[in-house]
């Protein structure tokens, strides 16, 4: 980790370098090569002993030459198992079989490993080591001591042996930390195109050690290379190495005949040793296959050797079938590329799937399978139902008529006039006479046809421009109106419509803020505000589920991109939108609306407009204007220079007519218009209420010709009328209208007044109508009132007034009276106080005479009587015959005396109510199963015995809101048989079966038409007709 | 031919589209219906003339249609409706009820004093008349003009066509008033012992007998729509009955005295009814809500009261007939009544009883010397109902009606309140099953204590054998032994708990799955096994140090013990 800045360092040297060290390096392992060997040998066993050692064998790893040595780089990570390949293959060679060191060695590849993990850990991350030499003089020494003394151990660090020459690696790392040599950059190897990514090659020894074994076994091509090179590298030097090996070999081989368990390594081994040994690279035979350039090629053809002519290539084509035959060449590549790999990538079997879930799969893939081929029906279905979705014949959704109407051959259509006139032929004497007589003065359809051409075809051509010229202008001048009016029609739908959308696309899909929304939930109690938010939450955890949006999204964005220049297309335009959704997402987050979209918007809703500028309602609302100013010239320039026409259409009722249709037009155009202004006045008012709020006019209900001024206005309360808008007057005097009597009163008075602006509303009380109505009912008394209390008095009286008139209902009497009274406007409230008393005093007069009846009764039927007994005396009065009247009632009333029915009619709702309430009874008997007197316990069992019976609570009773009447809440039992006690199968719930009850069906209820439609039955056939099977291709 | 067109079906009652069928099915249901009302309004628009409904009308505003006479109608009508007006003087013996059959054809008649006529009153037709030497009180129609029942001084008599006693009925004691439920077969009657009783026609049974508790009851009416008893009492309530529930159904305090007349409006379907009392007042009710429409006030009692089909109002009192036609108007003065559409004036002779003729224009009034058929234009329905009844039948075809409507006969427990009940679904059912049922809203648990003991050991989650005793013999046990059986318990299912509480999800789900399958979720699962039990270690260590540190024991480098 200290260390990964030095390797950019060192690498630019590496291939200069080897190259000049070379020849003196080539020079010291021929001479002291089995000396090295066996001072490598020993120097485990000196502990940290691996540094001193290293020098050495650099030397006798750098007779290598450059190329060689870039190659064996450039495999990284499978260079290890490459050296010792050379190794072997180079002891092969020479016929080395050394014999002394073998004993030697169970000591010596301690140090090997460690030079082999170290190189490891070289290749995986640059370098580090030092401190993995520190680890590995730790780990020598701990693993040292045991494995000095057992054979047993040291044959199994024969195992390792093969990694003898990785430490030789270690020396060439250190060699490097001198010189800079030997090692390349991880991206130039990447660059070269042959980077083996395996790991599993190079996992252990071991795996060193098969290597070997198999390399041994087969001589493959690129094998032979090496061996070649380093046939002629290695002169002697590399005699006791190669001596050494072969004693591992054949060590190996004793083992493999043992049959030691070694966990892993050795059960590798044990299937190596299955393979036979062959002498050719692949079976002879008619049927092989000669391709085989790699070397673990058996000489089968798979997918990569006819795919790697084209790997390469730059043609597009060729890359989408690369791309297509991926899955196939990537599955069949492990195999073949590595001779370890089969035995990974096959594991275990995996079990098969309990039957449930087969079957389940299956039934999926077969419902998938069977809707594709019932959807291919769906066309035909669709027709059949028709536009409506209900059916051919609209009611008869349910119904099916054969044969089907829409069926090919089936049409019973009457042909129109031409196909008859087409295919006539005369069947009588009759019809052929006359044919043969419309012949004879060729008024056949053919030759009336043929008459008009030839009459065309005389005609000068400039003539008959001409005409139709003329007759086009006659048209354009009849139809001018309609025309306009379509297009003002049209201006105003656009406008609309945009607008309509722009508030659609600002508010979700509802169209609505949530404040509204809140609002609509508050009045119903519904859960919209809740369904919004969850539904946009949806909306946005959608797209950012597809993390286009984000770096982590896209297998491209894994890889580090520079920057967009070296991407390919495909890869650029992923890029990129991917940065546009971020940015988007962000906006929204941030609360923005992107004004771009809604751009986009209006120029794709509007293509033949150019693009708008301003896109807002304002813009809108410009341009509509625009357009339809532009109509107006157009009309007006054609209007100026209209020709004088002639002919039908300069008759007067043809131009009346027109002109009737451009004043429609017209109104409708300046309709729209005044909208328009409205609109942008409306927006002129947001605006000033955005920037100055304080401005006091407001525009009343929508209207541009009216608007308030005032404090008032900045709140909502209605329609204030003021002095400074002569025109709310009327207003004013037509509130008031109903009471007639005042009308005249209220606008002379209020003139004076209307400068103070007193602000009013009309759920206020009028003061002016309230005087009114009460001078209204009081006038009559008025007359006969003193006049003169004092203030206090009158004030005190006029709240009297007031109660009583919330307790007593004197519509009628008003509106009797208000028949009879004229009242001086001049002292509306002078009256109005003095008039109070006698009305006060009225009642009072009643309470006595209902005192004095001579029953007492609850006071309801008392108010009830006294304010009957008046009613029942004026009219008498009225009449004249009151005292009859009177003492008849007297009477009546005396008759009655002491039946309290009323009061007995309560006490009996009463009885009822407390019958019908909840309540507990008890059914404890006492002294049973308890003791009783002084001190005893009350049971415990004794809830046991009450037992509660769910009546129906007061508030609860039908009749809880009624004084007069009892509504027995007793359940009719009897009536129960005729109840349903589950719901009828299609229906869910109990409404829309009560709907179907409510729907009879039967001559007694409904006319014989409907009657037949209603049994009308579900498939109708239509007798004596050929029914052909319904064709999907129909 | 028609067929509902789209734009009918505006309701879609399955909102949710769950079930597409069923969502068909009610809209064409609705789109049926609206379709048929809609067709038989046209029809009736077609066939049945309403430009005229019948009326008398005033040529200027000072002409008052109650001062037209009996004698200028008669005068001024053709002669088929003239020959309806007619008059019986029968002054010996004493006031006389009424009753017309249900397609308007025959006439009873029954006097105080025990005379007793019936008629074809068209065609001027005696069926019978007879002498019963005892008093009549009231006197009613059965299904048809072949039989008639008489309130008489002791029991109720059932007569054939020709006046022949045909039953004695002894359970019905001194009846003042009689109604007959056509449909039911019902003849319902009440007399001064307060009792109300249904007998079946048909069968002969007594179907029910109800006690009204408030004494001899005088007044009587029918709602023609749901068939329910209206009784007006003594102490001024007017009771609902139904055979079939020993209560009324509603009780109703309608006047502060006694109830001297009710009667429903056939043409509202009884949701229309009035009440007369003795001291004066007439009260328009609309029994749907049980509120007062209209309240007058008369000088005389109105001893009786009938609505027409057409809805006119028809008021006796004192001597006096008065119809009402527009009860809606107000009057000068709220209390006092409309003026009359007609009125008409005994001289003498005070008013007992009357109907309107149904499918004619003609009431029928039974006073103190006779009977008197008066005609009111406009107070029958002209359009009648051949299937229903109709005024010009013939012999074979009363038969045939006769056997269907018998065919027909509604059984007396229909009888309810809301008409509409037949085949709705029952909120009690529905109820009790919602409250079982945990899925719906209803759903109330019950209690601990009140379930079966399966159902406590289930709850509890010891389903077994072992606690029997303990719940058996509880009492007997001291309290120690229970406290200590308590506690063993108590200790059981922690040992239990706790015995469970070792097992973790991904275990359990692990030991599921078979040992020998390796597939890739036994993989994940092991591994996440590991994971876990990697970061309790990790936990507890850090956990062991965090507190090691707290107390303050740890070591100088325990601190970066931490992970």
């Amino acid at each position: 980790m200290v260390r990964t800045g030095r390797q950019p360092r060192t690498q630019p040297q590496s291939t200069t370098t080897t190259k000049s060290s070379k020849p003196s390096k080539k020079s010291k392992p021929s001479t002291s090569s089995k000396k090295a060997a066996s001072a490598a040998l020993s120097a485990p066993s000196t502990g940290l002993d691996v540094y001193s050692y290293a020098p050495r064998k650099t030397k006798a790893r750098g007779d290598v030459d450059p190329e060689s040595r870039a190659s064996f780089q450039s495999k990284g990570k499978g260079k290890r198992q490459q050296a010792s390949e050379d190794e072997e293959e180079d002891d092969e060679l020479m016929g080395f079989r050394g014999g002394g060191i073998v004993e030697f060695t169970g000591v010596k590849p301690k140090g090997l490993k460690m030079g082999m993990d170290s190189d490891e850990e070289f290749v995986g991350e640059g370098d580090e080591d030092e401190e993995i030499d520190s680890d590995e003089a730790e780990e020598s020494e701990d693993d040292f001591k045991p494995k000095k003394g057992g054979k047993t151990k040291a044959s199994s660090r024969s195992n390792a042996q093969p990694s003898a020459e990785i430490d030789l690696d270690e020396d060439e790392i250190d060699f490097d930390d001198e010189q800079g040599e030997g090692f390349i950059d991880a991206s130039e190897m990447l660059d070269m195109g042959v980077y083996d990514s395996d790991d599993s090659e190079i996992d252990s020894g071991s795996d060193d050690g098969s290597d070997a074994s198999d390399d041994e076994e087969m001589a493959s091509a690129s094998a032979s290379d090496d061996d070649s090179e380093v046939d002629s590298e290695y002169e002697g030097a590399l005699d006791k190495l190669g001596s050494f090996v072969e004693q591992l070999e054949s060590r190996k081989r004793k083992n493999e005949g043992d049959d030691s368990p070694f966990g892993d390594d050795s059960g590798k081994k044990k299937k190596r040793v299955v393979l036979k040994e062959r002498t050719e690279a692949y079976p002879e035979g008619e049927f092989v296959a000669v391709g085989a350039h790699d070397g673990e090629d058996d000489g089968k053809l798979n997918l990569d050797d006819l795919l790697s002519s084209f790997a390469d290539s730059k043609n597009p084509r060729l890359a989408a079938l690369r791309k297509t035959l991926k899955p196939l060449a990537s599955s069949t590549t492990p195999s073949s590329s590595t001779s370890t790999s089969h035995l990974k990538s096959s594991g275990p079997l995996a079990a098969p799937l309990p039957g449930r879930l087969q079957d389940k799969i299956d039934r999926e893939a077969a419902y998938e399978k069977t809707k594709e081929e019932t959807d291919k029906w769906n066309e035909t279905v669709r027709r059949m139902k028709g536009e409506s979705g209900l059916g051919v014949e609209g009611a008869r959704h349910e119904r099916l008529t054969l044969p089907l109407m829409g069926g090919e051959g089936d049409v019973r259509r009457a042909p129109n006039a031409a196909e008859w006139s087409a295919k006539f032929q005369p069947t009588n004497a009759l019809e052929s006479s006359i044919q043969s007589l419309l012949h004879a003065g060729a008024m056949s359809s053919s030759d009336l046809r043929k008459a008009e051409a030839t009459a065309l075809a005389s005609l000068d051509p400039a003539d008959v421009a001409a005409r139709q010229a003329e007759l086009r202008q006659q048209r354009d001048l009849m139809y001018r109106a309609e025309r306009k009016a379509k297009r003002v029609a049209k201006i105003k739908s656009k406008a609309f419509r945009r607008i309509h959308r722009k508030a659609k696309g600002k508010e979700g899909d509802s169209g609505l803020s949530l404040e509204d929304l809140e609002e609509m939930d508050r009045m119903d109690g519904g859960d919209r505000v809740g369904e919004e938010q969850n539904r946009m939450e949806i909306q946005r955890a959608r797209e950012r589920a597809t993390l286009k949006h984000s770096s982590k999204g896209g297998r491209w964005s894994r890889t580090d991109i520079g920057g967009l220049e070296g991407l390919d297309d495909e890869r650029n335009s992923a890029v990129r939108e991917m940065v546009k959704r971020n940015e988007m997402l962000r906006k929204r987050i941030r609360g923005e609306q992107e004004g771009e979209e809604s751009a986009d918007e209006w120029a794709e809703g509007d293509s033949e407009d150019e693009l708008g500028e301003e896109v807002g309602v304002e813009g809108i609302r410009r341009r509509a204007m625009d357009e339809l100013k532009s109509l107006e010239d157009k009309e007006a320039a054609f209007a100026a220079n209209q020709p004088k026409v002639k002919g039908v259409v300069g008759m007067k009722f043809m131009q009346d007519a027109i002109k009737r249709g451009d004043r429609k037009a017209l109104l409708e155009a300046t309709e729209l218009q005044e909208r328009l202004e409205r609109m942008g006045e409306q927006a002129v008012k947001g605006l000033d209420e955005e920037e100055s709020p304080l401005s006091l006019s407001e525009q009343v209900q929508g209207n541009s010709g009216r608007r308030v001024f005032g404090p008032s206005s900045g709140n909502k309360s209605i329609a204030t009328p003021s002095s400074a808008e002569p025109a709310s007057l009327p207003s004013t005097s037509t509130t008031n209208h109903t009471t007639k009597l005042n009308a005249p009163l209220s606008i002379s008075t209020r003139s004076p007044l209307s400068t103070n602006a007193t602000p009013t509303s009309t759920d206020e009380s009028n003061p002016w109508l309230a005087d009114a109505a009460s001078a209204s009912k009081l006038s009559r008394k008025s007359n006969k009132a003193t006049v003169g209390k004092d203030s206090r008095d009158a004030s005190r009286l006029a709240d009297k007034v007031a109660r009583h008139k919330s307790r007593q209902s004197d519509a009628r009497e008003a509106e009797q009276d208000d028949a009879t009274v004229d009242i001086d406007p001049s002292n509306v409230l002078a009256s109005a106080k003095a008039k109070a008393q006698p009305q006060i005093t009225a009642p009072s007069k009643e309470k006595k005479k209902g005192a004095a009846g001579p029953t007492t009764k609850a006071t309801m039927e008392e108010d009830e009587r006294s304010s009957d007994e008046d009613d029942e005396e004026q009219h008498e009065a009225q009449r004249g015959r009151g005292q009859l009247a009177f003492k008849q009632r007297e009477l009546v009333a005396r008759a009655f005396a002491g039946d309290n029915v009323v009061a007995d009619f309560e006490a009996e709702k009463r009885r009822e109510i407390e019958r019908d309430a909840p309540r507990e009874e008890d059914n404890t008997l006492p002294g049973w199963g308890s003791w009783g007197g002084k001190g005893a316990k009350k049971s415990k069992h004794a809830k046991k015995f009450i037992t509660k019976i769910p009546g129906i609570a007061p508030s609860a009773r039908q009749d809880a809101t009624f004084t007069n009447v009892i509504i027995s809440e007793k359940k009719d039992k009897k009536a129960q048989k005729y109840l349903l006690k589950d719901l009828p199968f299609p229906y869910t719930s109990a409404a829309q079966h009560e709907h179907k009850l409510r729907t009879p069906m039967g001559p007694e209820w409904s006319t014989s038409t409907i009657l037949r439609d209603q049994t009308l039955p579900s498939v109708l056939i239509k007798p004596g007709v050929t029914i052909r099977p319904v064709d999907k291709k129909v | 031919m028609y067929g509902a067109r789209p734009e009918l079906v505006q309701k879609n009652w399955v909102k949710s589209q769950s079930d597409k069928k069923l969502g068909h099915h009610l809209n064409a249901l609705s789109s049926s219906a609206k379709a048929s009302g809609m067709k038989s309004h046209e029809h009736d628009d077609l066939l049945l003339d309403h430009s005229n409904s019948g009326l008398m009308e005033t040529e200027n505003e000072m002409e008052r249609t109650w001062k037209v006479k009996q004698d200028e109608i008669v005068e001024s009508s053709a002669i088929a409706t003239a020959s309806k007006a007619f008059s019986l003087k029968l002054e010996e013996f004493g006031p006389y009820a009424v009753d017309y059959t249900r397609n308007g054809r025959h006439l009873a008649i029954a006097g105080r004093k025990g005379h007793i006529g019936t008629f074809d009153w068209h065609s001027g037709r005696l069926h019978a008349e007879i002498q019963l030497k005892e008093t009549a009180r009231a006197i009613r129609w059965l299904h048809d003009e072949s039989f008639f029942a008489v309130a008489q001084k002791q029991y109720v008599y059932i007569y054939d066509k020709d006046g022949l006693e045909v039953h004695q009925l002894r359970n019905h004691v001194e009846v003042t008033q009689m109604e007959f439920l056509p449909y039911h077969f019902l003849l319902a009657t009440v007399g001064n012992a307060g009792y109300l009783k249904y007998q079946d026609t048909s069968t002969g049974q007594l179907v029910a007998e109800m006690r009204t508790k408030l004494g001899s009851c005088q007044t009587m009416a029918q709602n023609p729509h749901n068939a329910f008893i209206h009784l007006g009492h003594q102490n001024g309530t007017v009771s609902l009955w139904s055979p079939s529930v020993s209560k009324p159904q509603v009780q109703l305090q309608a006047h502060r005295g006694p109830v001297s007349s009710i009667a429903l409006d056939p043409s509202t379907l009884g949701t229309r009814m009035v009440t007369t009392g003795v001291d004066g007042t007439v009260k328009v009710w609309d029994t749907r809500k049980w509120a007062v429409l209209n309240e007058y006030q008369f000088k005389k009692t109105p001893k009786t009261a009938a609505w027409s089909q057409k809805g006119l109002l028809g008021l006796g009192w004192g001597n006096h007939v008065s119809v009402f036609k527009d009860l809606q108007r107000p009057g000068q003065n709220p209390r006092m009544p409309p003026p009359p559409y007609m009125t008409h004036t005994f001289p003498g002779t005070a008013v007992n009883d009357m109907r309107f003729c149904p499918f004619d224009d003609v009431l029928g009034v039974g006073h103190g010397s006779g009977f008197t058929s008066l005609i009111i234009p406009g107070a029958g329905e002209a359009n009648f109902d051949s299937l229903e009844a109709d005024p010009f039948e013939g012999k074979r075809r009363r038969r045939e009606r006769e056997v269907n409507s018998l065919l027909d006969k509604i059984p007396f427990d229909m009888i309810t309140l809301d008409t509409e009940m037949v085949g709705k679904l029952d909120t009690n059912v529905m109820k009790a099953e919602e409250r079982i049922n945990p899925d719906k809203p209803g759903y109330k648990e019950t209690p601990y204590a009140q379930k079966t003991r399966l159902d406590r050991l289930k709850a509890d989650g010891e389903h077994q054998e072992d606690e029997e005793e303990d719940s058996e013999d509880d009492e007997d046990e001291d309290e120690e032994r229970r406290k200590a059986k308590k506690q063993a318990r108590v200790e059981k299912a922690d040992a239990k708990k706790r015995a469970r509480g070792r097992n973790s999800t991904l275990k359990k789900m692990l030991r599921k799955r078979r040992r020998n399958v390796v597939d890739p979720q036994t993989v994940a699962l092991k591994e996440k096994l590991e994971r876990q039990r990697a970061a309790t270690k990790i936990a507890k260590q850090n956990a062991l140090a965090q507190k090691s540190a707290a107390s303050g024991t740890a070591g100088a480098l325990d601190r970066f013990g931490f992970k």
